[in-house]
């Protein structure tokens, strides 16, 4: 049995001696607050609950053991509970190696094993060498590579090449990262942006207010300098500026992200790492992948880059609050991300059929509600409020209507290949869902009121896929009944197929 | 297609008549707090959810059909979204009869079918008698047994 690195039981004991001294002392200093109780017992309280922390910290590092079997990897853990884990390596999906800044400095790393099953990740080792941890990678896969041969079912032609050496497939190099880095947005920087906005809020302030100005902004932020008109000039200036700020956070932290990405092969299992400050690896069993996706943001696509992203049915690979699964290809020219991805899954080609044109309609009546509902929010807001010249201004957005509703319908689309299911979505961020029909866990045709009038229906390719959140799982849109009908049956009939091959 | 459990509907309407009470509840304290208008408004309201809730019911029950075919359980339901869904076999994990509280007092019980997709992952064929659930469960449970493809 081994255990964590013994670094890691100094630094659980500190993290926990701090966290457990403190809840007394709030909790005194809290009563202090209401009751005459004196402070000073806060204090005196602190020490105990640093030594208690400390020990817990120092017992669960006793108390935590992994070891690889020749079948399991088995951990056992837990101070008061205990508990213990064998896990079969053929069901394991993904193992993530991550190391913070801080683990760097030290060379240490968190190792994270995930199955199909379970909420969370199943196993995690907290920290151990980096040398630990990259032992262990090997060692999963080279036991899972053992198992599944001695059945014979899988990957036998792949014992030959040794996994020893992985062989390189890709590699971000720093024109491909710029690339990344201006085209790839992604929500979750808009949260960072407005915690970064904090740092310059002056600049900013002055900023905005002085390209409002020639449209008609106001003087000052000042209550009494804003009428409804330069409010609503500065309002469309703010959100215009607040997207460049957005672009340039996210190029910043996407840089930092995937700086030095590569990613390798080694035996039947994808390997990759990336990360300038915190360094991830992770490494993908090919036979457990479900789905894969052509990610194309925008302005990507203006130049005919694409990036790939591959699913297993593991929780969250990368996903410890990072965002969403981890890139296989970040980016590259189309072409050269076809290649690796046709050499993991051997579809065809990325093409889709567009959803009938009726379709097209249905959105543009659905955007004239939207900006109508706006029109008249606005011409309310001026009703009210009086002196609010500009009160028809969202209704200028009506000009935006049809190119809205054409690259809407223009980017969705599906198409059925011999073994796989193609499903296109998206305008600001393009996906291309690839489906092997032996991965369809349920099938699913919807259709909503507004749907059943035109005859339209959502066709569902539901599979084991990891993102629980914000997850869109394979769905043509938008689709003729009849097709969806014919499809669905025919979906069926390939999957049953596909399982007996 | 089979059908549920005709009681299902009056389950469902009682339950659309509580919250008829309770919108009617929530819009009483609104005018005694704020607009005093008078009572008409509550009134109103909550024979509107009432109404609506009962539809909604019947037509509820009238959609819901589910099929037992060779490789899979074919299920259709929906009012507003009409839903035609197909779980294969091979696809189930595990499946559960349950009674809530409320079909424990009508007499009525669930299958829940879980398989390892991300949506609809869990499928729930309310309404259903104990004894049909229970055959149902049993049913499943073989033709799930039959297959030793990994279910993932």
């Amino acid at each position: 049995m081994n255990r964590l690195h013994p670094l890691s039981a100094v630094s659980t004991s500190l993290r926990l001696g701090i966290q457990i001294a403190s809840i007394p002392f709030t909790v005194v200093m809290f009563l202090n607050f209401i009751t005459e109780i004196d402070f000073m017992y806060g204090l005196y309280l602190f020490p105990v609950g640093f030594v208690g922390g400390v020990g817990y910290g120092l017992a669960h590092y006793r108390l935590f053991r992994y070891d690889l079997t020749p079948d399991t990897f088995d951990v056992e853990s837990g101070v008061i509970n205990r508990q213990e884990r064998d896990v079969p390596y053929h069901r394991i999906q993904n193992v993530d190696v991550h190391q913070s800044l801080s683990h760097r400095l030290f060379d240490m790393a968190v190792v994270s094993v995930e199955t199909a099953g379970g909420s969370q990740t199943e196993i995690e080792l907290d920290f151990v060498s980096k040398s630990e941890a990259d032992r262990l990678q090997s060692a999963i896969r080279e036991h899972k590579r053992d198992t599944t041969s001695a059945d014979g079912s899988e990957s036998a032609d792949d014992t030959t090449s040794s996994s020893a050496q992985p062989t390189a497939l890709f590699e971000l190099t720093l024109p491909k990262l710029l690339v990344l880095a201006l085209t790839d947005v992604r929500g979750g920087s808009a949260m960072l942006s407005a915690i970064a906005l904090i740092g310059v809020r002056s600049i900013a302030e002055r900023v905005v207010l002085s390209v409002a100005q020639p449209f008609g902004g106001p003087t000052s932020l000042a209550l009494e300098s804003l009428t409804p008109d330069n409010a609503l000039v500065l309002l469309v200036v703010s959100m215009v500026s607040a997207c460049l700020w957005i672009w340039l956070v996210n190029a910043f932290l996407v840089f930092v992200g995937q700086f030095g990405f590569v990613l390798g092969r080694a035996g039947e299992d994808l390997l990759y790492e990336f990360g300038l400050l915190n360094r991830s690896s992770g490494s993908i069993p090919q036979s457990k992948i479900q789905t894969l996706t052509l990610t194309e943001p925008v302005l990507a696509r203006l130049i005919g880059w694409a990036g790939l992203k591959a699913e297993t049915a593991g929780y969250a690979p990368g996903g410890d609050g990072r965002g969403g699964t981890d890139y296989v290809v970040p980016i590259a020219p189309r072409e050269q991300t076809l290649r690796i991805a046709t050499a993991i899954e051997s579809f065809e080609t990325p093409a889709i059929n567009r959803p009938p044109k009726i379709a097209r309609r249905r959105y543009a009546a659905r955007y004239s509600i939207i900006v109508s509902l706006l029109t008249l929010a606005s011409y309310l807001v001026g009703a009210v409020v009086g002196g609010f010249e500009l009160w028809y201004a969202p209704a200028l957005l009506f000009v935006l209507v049809p190119f809205g509703a054409h690259a809407k319908w223009a980017n969705r689309g599906y198409r059925i290949e011999d073994d796989h299911i193609i499903v296109r979505d998206g305008f600001w961020r393009r996906t291309t869902r690839i489906v092997p029909y032996h991965r369809l866990q349920t099938i699913r045709l919807q259709r909503s009121v507004f749907q059943r009038r035109l005859g339209l229906a959502d066709l569902t390719a539901d599979t084991a896929s990891a993102t629980v959140l914000f997850s869109n799982d394979a769905t043509a849109f938008d689709i003729t009944l009849e097709d969806a009908r014919t499809d669905a049956d025919r979906w069926r009939e390939q999957f049953r197929a596909a399982l007996e091959r | 297609m089979e059908t549920l459990h005709p009681r299902i509907r009056f389950v469902w309407s009682i339950l659309s008549l509580v919250l008829a009470l309770v919108c009617g509840v929530v819009v009483v304290f609104v005018d005694r707090m704020v607009l005093n208008i008078g009572s008409w408004p509550a009134i109103v309201v909550a024979v509107l959810v009432c109404v609506l809730g009962v539809s909604y019911s019947f037509l509820r029950y009238r959609r819901w059909g589910f099929a037992l075919s060779d490789d899979a359980i074919e299920l259709e339901y929906g009012v507003v979204t009409l839903v035609e869904s197909v779980v294969p076999y091979v696809r189930i994990q595990h499946v559960d009869t349950q009674r809530t509280a409320i079909d424990r007092m009508s007499g009525l019980a669930r299958v829940v079918v879980y398989t390892a997709g991300t949506r609809g992952s869990d499928v729930t064929i309310p309404g259903l008698s104990p004894d049909r659930a229970r055959t149902i469960q049993q049913r499943l449970r073989e033709r799930a047994r039959t297959d030793e493809i990994d279910a993932v």
